[in-house]
């Protein structure tokens, strides 16, 4: 029962704490393997690779950004909603949501995806626009990990609705397609300023 | 001890209690009365009610117990409030 409701919906049952040291266990692994691959945040749901290589203690300075400015506005949209929200009930949603991000990050790394890119993009620029020369079963891979991220993508805003909607006691559809849309608009804002 | 039903299984209406009946000289007193607000609650709320004197108000306790996490206990008991309110309003 408590792994169905670890998927569906980990803010109901368990305790602050727990989802405190999850996120930010997840939150360091994740800043060290952003580090490691030579990328920098950019958004919440953006990496991009500078030119000059970035120090972990960077990295975590940016993504602890990342980690701040939703939380602000969540939680001032939050408390509008509802006075009684907490900004520890807050804080974990945006720590745990991007967690199927996290498993992108990981699995892209897992698959090698930055290669495979670099294949397409060589391929494309050599007036290969069919593909013929990429391998058809790394292709179909590919076009799965695709598929599957834009699964997790969704399941992250299903999350994001899930800790908000506990955390502020709404039941109201156009609030919880509030909070999505100002977590999607300043990771769109965002991008300016990283 | 059978469940006492609080609406209408036809039209789903609140019901009220008509006959009481003394156990020991077997006498009946008959008349309309509302059900007071406590036993209009659902089961489940009733027990909830019950924990929240139970662990002396304290939700993180109870959220304990539950197996629930604090803000989940809390929203509970906010539309268990909602609700007594709306159902005091209506008596």
């Amino acid at each position: 029962m408590k792994i169905k409701h670890l998927f569906l919906n980990p803010f109901a049952d368990f305790s602050e704490r727990t989802l405190f040291l999850v996120g930010i266990i997840g939150f360091l692994l994740s800043s060290y393997l952003v580090y490691l691959s030579g990328q920098q945040f950019n958004g919440f749901m953006h990496f991009y690779k500078p030119e000059v290589t970035v120090s972990f203690i960077a990295v975590l300075k940016v993504h602890a950004y990342m980690v701040l400015a939703p939380l602000i506005l969540l939680y001032i949209a939050g408390g509008i909603a509802n006075n009684k929200t907490r900004i520890i009930d807050v804080l974990n949603v945006i720590l745990i949501a991007p967690f199927p991000l996290y498993l992108v990050l990981f699995l892209s790394r897992l698959i090698n995806q930055d290669k495979f890119t670099s294949e397409i993009d060589q391929a494309l620029k050599n007036g290969d626009h069919t593909l013929s020369s990429i391998d058809k079963g790394q292709m179909v891979l590919f076009g799965l990990f695709g598929i599957f991220v834009l699964f997790l993508l969704f399941y992250q805003f299903y999350l994001l609705v899930k800790g908000m909607n506990i955390a502020v006691n709404n039941k109201k559809i156009w609030v919880s397609i509030l909070f999505v849309a100002l977590y999607f608009m300043l990771d769109l804002g965002i991008q300016f300023y990283f | 001890m059978k469940k006492i039903p609080v609406n209408c299984p036809c039209c789903d209406a609140k019901l009220k209690v008509s006959k009481l009946v003394c156990d020991s000289c077997d006498t009946e007193v008959v008349g309309k009365f509302t059900l007071p607000l406590l036993m209009q609650l659902t089961i489940e709320e009733q027990e909830f009610v019950l924990n929240f004197l139970k662990y002396s108000g304290s939700l993180k306790e109870m959220a304990n117990q539950m197996g629930k996490s604090y803000p989940t206990v809390r929203n509970i008991l906010d539309d268990l409030i909602h609700k007594l309110n709306s159902l005091a309003d209506e008596n």
